[in-house]
């Protein structure tokens, strides 16, 4: 701070303002206030046949308020910014459903018929260089300049119908058939979606020939077809709206205009997913084995993709079906008690699925890539999807090593060493969601002890740790070098060249990127997710009140070979691009003390 | 019993129509009304959304003038180089090849944001005589302007990456042809004939007229640069020779006779460090072309403000994207001009103290440094002596010049001392009145640097100098040192210069500018470009290569 009380910025490295004195000189606040209601009518009108509706009504009321302060940084003006907006959901269901036994023979008739609609309004202000900073964000009179203001409104709107017929005969064989209508405001024409889908099962175990059979208390085979649809694209995103653009001419005054930049998808519907499942139910040995396996897969047709538009034509992109994947993988879960005494009882679930993902149709075009507006630090685009490959896939350049000058070597598409690629050398190398995701799960009581411990565990994905390249080159974010191996072991400061890990940072000719594999790293883990602890007071003791004492630790310890901080960190979380550690902060360790009282 | 069972009918009767009523019709229930924004339908359905197309136009001519990155292929030439750590940047002061260099594609880049101009006006020039309620008259300029932008942002590419495609609607072509250079040029000189005969001279209504400028591109706008189109199609590559030079030749003294008739307000400064003040910013006569800025609302890369710390020294506070090279400014003439531009000294952040600028406790570069785009925030003019974070703080309001009064005279001189054609007396006296300025005798009409007797050959020369003096740095320029060079040809000759990097003295020719500061030299001080510069010329590095995204989506897209 100086003498005035303005907080200075870093003289050696860092283009950005002390973070500290952001933190305590700006205000950054918000309040929300959340009204649910919910009416539910339900009527017996003959013997087996009933109506009921439901209403549910959300309206949630949100305000953001900031203040940039003077004393942020050195020649700062102050700001402020204060919005309100509302969102109204409402959704009513009505339902007739129809049932009968007679003869063992079980069905159940039922019709749905569905409206949803979200509404969202937004209205705030913002301005520049308040008179005094003693108003907060509370007075937009106080503002000398920059006065502007936004409005926002969007309405998202679904009707959806269906009806199902579920039929079982004496607990032994069902079956259910389904068919679903929905129609989404999103698409400009195309607005409906049919979804019909099938369930069988039969439960063997109660077939008469296995009635006489000690092994399996329960065995149940099942089979599933389905249809659903995806609508995951923002409201207004196929119409193609004008985009509005403001110029101040060097004035005070913003002049606003209009053009066109987006385009319209006037032919996008759903995308849709055919689901296939078979599985097996088993329980043995007295129940106190049960198994259960699954198989899926699952084939999308119409994937929902916003396809780029080159940059000569303006860049950004428009939405598009195109193309199919499938996924395809096995559950299982197998939960047993060993032991069950008066005394102690143990159970224990352990869990593994697995899960395999290809892209079998891009319609006629090579490539797609699901990030091409990505920029600034990471310079490019860093996952690709083509026929053939998973559905997420890392497309960087092939990192050899240093040369003798301190350059990163990169191998290009003819198979030799080059410092400065194209984007051709580029190969498609890792995959970042899980192989395999497995869980372990422990319950064990002694008297009025409980101990309960869940280990977690992914194995088969790799990360792109890009936080570990920020901090072990120059960018121009922190001007120089913010890590102590980047320091330490970068080829400018070893005593021995080959120890070198990084690369020179005096070399012209040398080419740092995070696109590289040197930053890619295998995130394989196992985390042990959950360990509680927890007593129940004997009753004599405290009488008219059940008292239980508990202590739990979440993510108390991860083993990985992965250099981050967190080996399931992600930048994004939809499964085109997924996998980069790029700054986000790690899952929380938490502690927790539980207090339960029973009256 | 029978009045409960009636009585139980219509309760139910009752709440399925209050269901019903939750349903008014299943069709419109689904429509999409985007309340607050139009859709492509609404264009130019009103009167007032003429001049809102207008302010769009420039709001991406805005978002193409604003940032270093978008002029990055500039630092070809020999006025600019860039820093080690960003590479970035010194791909192209290597001239090298890399199809994904993010100075292209990003937010701020140049071949992004040239084509996003190139889109805007295309919005103009295909809509806008729907607009009702307007005159001939209106839509006219409106397409003029359009067109002007259009022809400028193909002008600029053209210089950049050769062979481009002509764009002229909105509809996605994703197999469309690249055209040829030479027809990249004709394309740019109809739109720029159009915009000259529709473009009024003078503009009188606020924003586009104010303080007796003005503020958009105007006929005379449309004249200088037509004059340098023509001036580069005499050169390589297309070295369309004396019929072009002569074009330029007439061009450019319509300019300059409208000048001295009083037809257009342009005038130079009488003294150079006005150019680029503070003081002249709003008021600045010299310019022909350009872009206003203003930090009312704020910094960041889509405001209304222009990043002002590119070329600082990082030890003082800025970024470093852009330095000097040491030999242009060797080379470059003592005087007020180069006092306004170079800066002599800048206070060091960490040691805490005024420094030359080639002292050497330096992380990445103690190269010469452009002074002329720091501009303080507060009302006074931007000082050496204090670190730019204290003043300044990184963004900022100084008028982006594209071209300026003089740059036209010496396209005049030079033109005519390439052909032989027009005027040479009134060539001469034109370089002798830019230089005359640098050199800070303006009111000494006696005072001519160049004699009368110079031959058409030493004319030309002289005037090609004199530009690249004139608008040293000026990445924003439409014809920068880089242009210069590569319409001459002179690339290869510079490449090969920058393999050798010979060593340079430089405090000597230092103290000579500086002499009241002897005290910061302790000894002599030798340099050479730490960005080195490897391989052979081959006239291929004078083009830039095509964003790899762009040439996946469309392989046509090629030289």
């Amino acid at each position: 701070m100086d003498e005035n009380g303005v907080y200075l910025r870093d003289p050696y490295c860092s283009i950005a303002a002390n973070p500290y004195g952001s933190l305590v000189s700006n205000d950054a606040d918000g309040e929300s206030y959340n009204v649910k209601g919910y009416i539910d009518f339900r009527f017996n009108i003959l013997k087996g046949l009933t109506f009921s509706a439901q209403g549910a009504f959300n309206l949630a009321n949100a305000s953001s308020y900031s203040l940039s302060s003077t004393k942020r940084e050195p020649s700062a003006i102050s700001a402020m910014g204060n919005s309100m907006n509302r969102t109204v959901t409402y959704q009513e269901t009505n339902n007739l459903t129809f049932q009968r036994d007679f003869n063992g023979h079980n069905l159940t008739a039922t019709g749905v018929f569905e409206i949803y609609q979200k509404e969202y309004k937004n209205v705030g202000v913002n301005g520049q260089d308040l008179l005094s900073e003693k108003t907060g964000y509370w007075n937009i009179n106080a503002v000398q300049s920059g006065l502007t203001g936004a409005t926002n409104y969007t309405k998202e709107q679904m009707v959806s119908a269906f009806g199902r017929v579920m039929y079982n005969y004496k607990n032994r064989y069902y079956a259910t058939a389904t068919l679903r209508a929905d129609g989404s405001s999103k698409f400009m024409n195309n607005k409906w979606g049919y979804f019909p889908s099938g369930a069988l099962a039969w439960n063997i175990a109660e077939e008469g020939f296995m009635r006489d059979q000690r092994l399996f208390q329960r065995m149940k085979l099942r089979a599933s077809f389905g249809v659903t649809g995806n609508q995951a694209i923002n409201a207004y995103g196929t119409l193609g709206l004008l985009t509005l653009a403001n110029y101040a001419y060097g004035t005070g005054t913003l002049y606003p205009g209009y053009w066109q930049s987006t385009y319209s998808s006037p032919d996008l519907t759903w995308e849709k997913t055919y689901s296939y499942d078979v599985g097996l139910d088993l329980s043995f040995l007295k129940q106190r084995v049960n198994l259960t396996v699954d198989w899926y897969r699952k084939n999308t047709k119409d994937l929902l993709f916003a396809k780029t538009i080159p940059y000569f034509y303006g860049g950004g992109s428009y939405w598009s079906n195109v193309g199919e994947m499938y996924s395809t993988g096995w559950e299982f879960t197998l939960d047993a008690y060993p032991v069950q005494t008066n005394d102690f009882e143990w159970s224990t679930t352990f869990t593994a699925s697995y899960l395999k993902t290809k892209v079998t149709n891009l319609d006629g075009e090579d490539f797609l890539i699901p990030d091409a507006s990505r920029g600034g630090l990471m310079e490019g685009n860093v996952f690709i999807m083509k026929e053939g490959l998973p559905v997420s896939n890392f497309n960087l350049w092939k990192w050899v090593g240093l040369d003798e000058n301190g350059a990163n070597l990169y191998q290009t598409a003819d198979g030799g060493v080059t410092t400065s690629p194209t984007d051709a050398d580029r190969v498609v190398v890792g995959n970042p969601v899980p192989k395999w995701n497995l869980g372990w799960n422990n319950t064990l009581r002694y008297k009025n002890w409980e101990m309960n411990i869940f280990f977690r565990a992914s194995t088969g994905f790799q990360r792109l740790n890009v936080t570990r390249f920020a901090t072990s080159v120059m960018v121009p974010e922190s001007r120089f070098i913010t890590s102590r191996e980047g320091f330490e072991k970068s080829w400018d400061i070893v005593a021995n060249k080959a120890d070198a890990e990084f690369a020179s940072s005096k070399n012209s000719l040398s080419r740092a990127t995070p696109r590289s594999t040197q930053w890619l790293e295998d995130a394989d883990f196992l985390r042990l997710q959950n360990v509680s602890l927890s007593y129940v007071f004997p009753k004599r003791w405290t009488r008219f009140v059940g008292v239980t004492l508990g202590v739990s630790a979440q993510n108390l310890f991860t083993i990985t070979k992965y250099k981050g901080l967190d080996p399931e960190t992600s930048n994004s979380s939809t499964d085109k691009e997924l996998g980069l550690d790029y700054g986000n902060y790690p899952s929380n360790r938490t502690f927790t003390f539980t207090l339960k009282l029973d009256f | 019993m029978k009045n409960m069972k009636i009585h139980n009918m219509k309760n139910k009767i009752v709440a399925l129509c209050l269901s019903a009523l939750f349903v008014s019709s299943c069709s419109d229930f689904l429509e999409e009304d985007p309340k607050g924004q139009m859709t492509s339908l609404e264009s130019f359905t009103e009167r007032t959304d003429l001049e809102g197309s207008i302010n769009a136009l420039y709001y991406q001519v805005k978002m193409a003038s604003g940032y270093i990155g978008i002029y990055a292929p500039m630092l070809k030439g020999d006025d600019m180089t860039s820093i080690v750590s960003k590479t970035n940047f010194t791909d192209w002061d290597q001239f090298i090849s890399n199809d994904g260099n993010s100075m292209m594609t990003s937010g701020v880049g140049c071949w992004s944001c040239m084509w996003n101009v190139v889109k805007a006006a295309n919005y103009i020039i295909n809509g806008v005589a729907n607009t009702p309620d307007v005159s001939q008259e209106e839509i006219d300029m409106a397409i003029g302007e359009a067109r002007f932008w259009r022809a400028y942002a193909y002008f600029w590419m053209v210089r950049c990456w050769g062979p481009l495609p002509l764009i002229v609607n909105s509809e996605i072509d994703l197999d469309i042809n690249t055209a040829s250079e030479e027809e990249v040029y004709n394309f740019i000189v109809e739109d720029l004939r159009f915009a000259e005969e529709h473009l009024p001279a003078q503009f009188t209504t606020e924003p586009w007229g104010m303080n007796g400028l003005n503020i958009i591109a105007s006929k005379g706008a449309a004249q200088a640069t037509l004059a340098q189109v023509y001036l580069t199609m005499a050169g390589w590559p297309l070295n369309k020779g004396d019929e072009y030079y002569r074009l330029a030749v007439d061009k450019s003294k319509e300019v300059i006779d409208a000048v001295e008739s009083g037809t257009y307000y342009y005038r130079m400064f009488d003294e150079f460090w006005k150019v680029y003040s503070r003081q002249y910013n709003k008021n600045n006569t010299e310019i022909i072309l350009g872009i206003y800025f203003t930090k009312d609302f704020g910094g960041g890369d889509a405001s209304q403000a222009a990043r002002g710390l590119a070329e600082i020294p990082e030890e003082t506070g800025g970024f470093s994207d852009m330095r000097a090279e040491i030999k242009f400014w060797l080379d470059y003439p003592m005087g007020p001009r180069k006092k306004a531009i170079f800066g002599d000294v800048y206070y060091h952040m960490q040691d805490q103290k005024v420094v030359p600028w080639f002292y050497d406790n330096v992380t990445n570069c103690n190269n010469p440094y452009y002074v002329m785009y720091a501009f303080a925030n507060d009302e006074v003019e931007y000082d050496q002596t204090r670190s730019y974070s204290e003043q300044a703080d990184g963004w900022s309001e100084q008028t982006a010049s594209f071209i300026r009064l003089p740059q036209v005279y010496l396209w005049y001189a030079e033109a005519v001392g390439r052909s032989g054609y027009g005027d040479r007396a009134k060539a001469i006296e034109l370089l002798n009145t830019v230089r005359r300025r640098a050199d800070g005798k303006w009111n000494d009409s006696s005072y001519n640097y160049y004699p009368s007797t110079l031959s058409n050959g030493e004319l030309a020369e002289a005037a090609y100098n004199e530009h690249g003096w004139e608008i040293a740095g000026c990445y924003r320029s439409v014809a920068t040192r880089y242009h210069d060079q590569r319409r001459m040809h002179r690339l290869g000759d510079y490449f090969n210069f920058r393999l050798e990097n010979p060593e340079y003295e430089v405090t000597e020719q230092w103290l000579k500018e500086n002499p009241d500061k002897a005290d910061m030299v302790t000894g002599p001080v030798y340099m050479r470009e730490r960005v080195e510069v490897s391989g052979a010329w081959s006239d291929d590095r004078a083009y830039a290569p095509y964003p790899s995204v762009d040439v996946s989506l469309n392989p046509n897209l090629k030289r």
